[in-house]
């Protein structure tokens, strides 16, 4: 099955983006509830969640996952 | 720490006692369901069993009420763990057609360019050169679990469906294929070939 032209665009941007990384999932899961914090404060990220921001740039899951996150949490403080 | 997770509201109210802990439950049910509904609806086509994932979350948080630090807002702790429980569910679904074993010829998995041939014959060099030696970096550098791992990341599949269909996890897949990336970039570059250019030529 041949790789698309879609594919080829997306796998060029996967290594062009790619940059070190000393996070895995499981370590941006601990702390990505305080970074959701901090943007939706709109507070400056501190250095000690700069590996989480990092880390998001880097995994399409877990930037996929804080999107979603940030969706809910804007519509969860709407109707509070 | 302790001292946060006794003064936090939500977590007394959940791990004291009726009537007041049933009605805590309710509220943050109601909380996660208003969240995820907005939040995941429209994800991955859609099709998400709202009851069911606040329910199986509402059961993960509680059992780790102790482990929450108060380094967040209790109720974004929870969303988060809604989240990854609701998008994990709708991530399996959305791809339970797809297998892994499509791509593999045998034991081999090749990585072929659809638009090979065109752009072979056309004109634009530079892009010609850069899909060769992406063709010949993947065969020489990458693992064949890297292959494979990068090309169910292209057909769609999250790294943590890659992880189950491989009976590997989540942390695995991921720095399989970061290196992966890693090692092509670094491959480019030996190549003389510039993020910059690869950027504007395949945007």
């Amino acid at each position: 099955m041949p790789i698309s032209k879609e594919q080829l665009s997306t796998l060029m941007s996967l290594i062009t983006s790619s940059e070190s990384d000393n996070l895995d999932c499981d370590g941006c899961f601990a702390q990505v509830s305080e970074f959701a914090d901090t943007v939706l404060m709109n507070k400056e990220i501190p250095e000690a969640l700069k590996s989480v921001e990092n880390h998001l740039q880097q995994c399409m899951c877990c930037k996929d996952e804080f999107a979603a996150l940030l969706d809910g949490l804007r519509e969860m403080d709407k109707k509070q | 720490m302790a001292l946060e997770m006794e003064t936090d509201p939500w977590v007394q109210r959940l791990s004291g006692t009726d009537p007041e802990r049933e009605l805590a439950i309710k509220e943050l049910s109601a909380l996660l369901h208003r969240g995820l509904t907005f939040s995941l609806s429209k994800k991955y086509g859609g099709g998400l069993q709202t009851e069911d994932v606040v329910q199986e979350s509402l059961i993960k948080i509680l059992k780790s009420l102790e482990t929450f630090e108060g380094r967040s807002k209790f109720t974004t702790w929870a969303m988060t763990i809604a989240t990854r429980v609701g998008i994990s569910e709708l991530r399996r679904k959305h791809t339970r057609n797809i297998s892994l074993d499509a791509f593999t010829a045998g034991n081999e998995l090749r990585f072929e360019f659809a638009d090979e041939r065109s752009t072979l014959a056309g004109e634009d060099l530079e892009k010609r050169r850069i899909i060769e030696t992406l063709q010949s970096l993947i065969e020489s550098k990458l693992s064949a679990k890297q292959k494979l791992a990068v090309r169910g990341l292209l057909e769609g599949m999250p790294v943590e469906v890659i992880a189950e269909r491989t009976n590997s996890n989540r942390n695995a897949i991921y720095k399989l294929v970061h290196d992966a990336r890693i090692k092509l970039r670094k491959g480019f570059e030996q190549s003389g070939i510039v993020a910059e250019d690869v950027s504007a030529i395949f945007a």
